[in-house]
């Protein structure tokens, strides 16, 4: 079993209204907050990842970094590819967006995803207003072959595959 | 006054004027900025006609001579092959460069932004030393001889000495006839002024934000420099870490870090501490980012700046320049954390259109 054959059973088993469906394969759990849920796609709100091997010590930067490059550089069937844009070895975290914002009117929405030494991931949606300058979460749709997709190489990239 | 500086004047005030009505497209551009020399700045001025003559009609028939039968048209020589260049698209102009200094560039600016002179803070408080030439010595390096009255006492000396011939007015001065300039320092009071220039390099800063920082940061420094005798510069670049740079890699770097903006606020505040006492600077901090601060890090800032850096500066400005991914939140925890404080000007830069407005926001206090 894989983690994309383990979310996919749970999202089959959800019906379609809002909440938290929840995969897990070995160390890997993928954590999906629903906006809604339908037989060829989901809307979140955000998808949490996480590596929870007890044995492992935490990620270095520098292993947290190399993560972000190999997750830039097999994602690139979202909306918009990812770039890695900052990493903060103080902090202990990397963040990645869209290399380019997709402008509809007034919004300019780009994907973020913070990765986590403590070996987590996060990624929303985010979108700018320009009418009150202002930035807000907004949910995104994904199909199922693209979440299921997405799943494996959330845990091939987290594990160097 | 002579006509050729009266009309020299005449352009001069048409030059400045143009100047004005054009300002806000020279600032937006960023025209002169790579022109500067020094003291003069060389700004391109596409739309002054220069005078000409014209002849008018009367007398301009003529007689022509050519192979053609009479009541033949001209111009016309048959089926020609159609160009395959295309038109342009824009009106054909000459463009002239004007020479203006700084202080006319800075007098413009400050005229057609409205700006109100800066009170320096305090009394003059800088002392500089300055030689001047006040008084007449009998010794001293020949390079300081005056002639003028050297040779004047060895006229007179000749003349008592009834050695001056006037039908051979040769006057040879010796050396007890020479004397020499003299000077003593005086001590001049200066208002002297330092300027940060704090700018966020992180991995979401991109080069057309910088460029508008440079923008930007010309106009505020042609401006503070026509304000002050003597204004120093300083430039520090952060991400999550700060650092003092030079001018160059100030404009020019572009780091991968997060951001954490009290790293600059801090080194800022431990530079004026060092070396430049509030009691005798007049202190500019001028920062500039997308504002996408990175944790609790806004929390710092607002600390530092109540506790630190505003008591001791006459301005900080936060100017928020716009990326490809909006614009971040720290410029409205710095609205709701301040109210109505006198020295901090907070401005939200949307584009290269958007410097002229921020300008007068940072120099329209007059502080």
């Amino acid at each position: 079993m894989s983690l994309s054959t383990a979310i996919a059973a749970a999202l089959d088993a959800w019906p379609d209204q809002p909440g938290i469906v929840s995969a897990q394969d070995g160390p890997d759990r993928l954590e999906l907050t629903l906006s809604s849920n339908a037989p060829v796609g989901v809307m979140l709100e955000h998808l949490d990842f996480a590596v929870s091997d007890p044995s492992r010590s935490p990620w270095t930067i520098d292993e947290l970094r190399g993560w972000a490059d190999r997750l830039a550089k097999h994602v690139t069937y979202l909306m918009e590819p990812l770039v890695v844009l900052e990493v903060d070895a103080q902090g202990g975290e990397v963040e990645l967006r869209s290399q380019s914002p997709t402008p509809r009117g007034q919004l300019r929405s780009y994907y973020e995803v913070r990765l986590n030494v403590a070996g987590t991931l996060r990624l929303h949606r985010v979108a700018f207003d320009a009418t009150d300058r202002k930035r807000r979460p907004t949910p995104f749709q994904l199909s199922r072959e693209v979440l299921e997709r997405l799943a494996d190489d959330l845990a091939d990239t987290a594990h160097g595959r | 006054m002579r006509k050729i500086e009266r009309d020299q004047n005449r352009f001069r005030q048409i030059v400045r004027g143009k100047i004005k009505a054009d300002l806000k497209k020279y600032i937006t551009h960023g025209e002169m900025i790579g022109k500067t020399g020094g003291e003069l700045v060389s700004i391109p001025m596409p739309s002054i006609d220069l005078p000409e003559f014209r002849y008018g009609t009367k007398g301009s028939g003529g007689v022509g001579q050519g192979p053609g039968d009479i009541g033949q048209p001209i111009g016309r020589s048959g089926d020609g092959e159609e160009g395959t260049g295309q038109a342009g698209d824009r009106p054909g102009q000459h463009i002239l460069e004007v020479e203006l200094t700084m202080d006319e560039l800075a007098q413009i600016l400050g005229e057609e932004l409205e700006l109100p002179r800066i009170q320096p803070k305090g009394q003059a408080n800088i002392i500089e030393e300055k030689d001047k030439y006040t008084g007449i010595r009998q010794a001293g390096p020949e390079s300081l001889r005056h002639f003028k009255r050297t040779y004047k006492k060895a006229l007179k000396r000749q003349i008592a000495s009834n050695t001056y011939n006037p039908d051979d007015p040769v006057v040879i001065p010796v050396r007890e006839d020479k004397l020499y300039r003299s000077w003593s320092p005086i001590y001049l009071p200066q208002t002297n002024a330092v300027v940060f220039y704090l700018m966020d390099v992180s991995g979401s800063m991109t080069d057309d934000q910088k460029e508008i920082v440079r923008i930007e940061a010309f106009w505020i420094d042609t401006w503070l420099r026509s304000q002050y005798d003597g204004v120093t510069t300083r430039y520090i670049i952060h991400d999550a870490a700060a650092k003092e740079v030079d001018e160059h890699t100030f404009y020019h770097t572009r780091e991968s870090g997060g951001t954490r903006i009290s790293s600059a606020y801090r080194l800022a505040h431990k530079i004026i501490d060092a070396e430049h006492p509030p009691a005798d600077w007049n202190i500019y901090v001028l920062h500039f980012s997308d504002g996408d601060n990175w944790g609790e890090d806004n929390r710092h800032c607002v600390e530092l700046l109540r506790n630190d850096l505003l008591p001791k500066c006459n301005l900080f400005g936060y100017g928020q320049v716009e990326s490809p991914y909006g614009s971040g939140e720290f410029i409205r925890e710095l609205e709701d954390a301040f109210e109505d404080e006198p020295n901090l000007a907070l401005s939200e830069i949307r584009d290269k259109e958007g410097i002229y407005d921020s300008i007068k926001e940072f120099l329209g206090r007059g502080r």
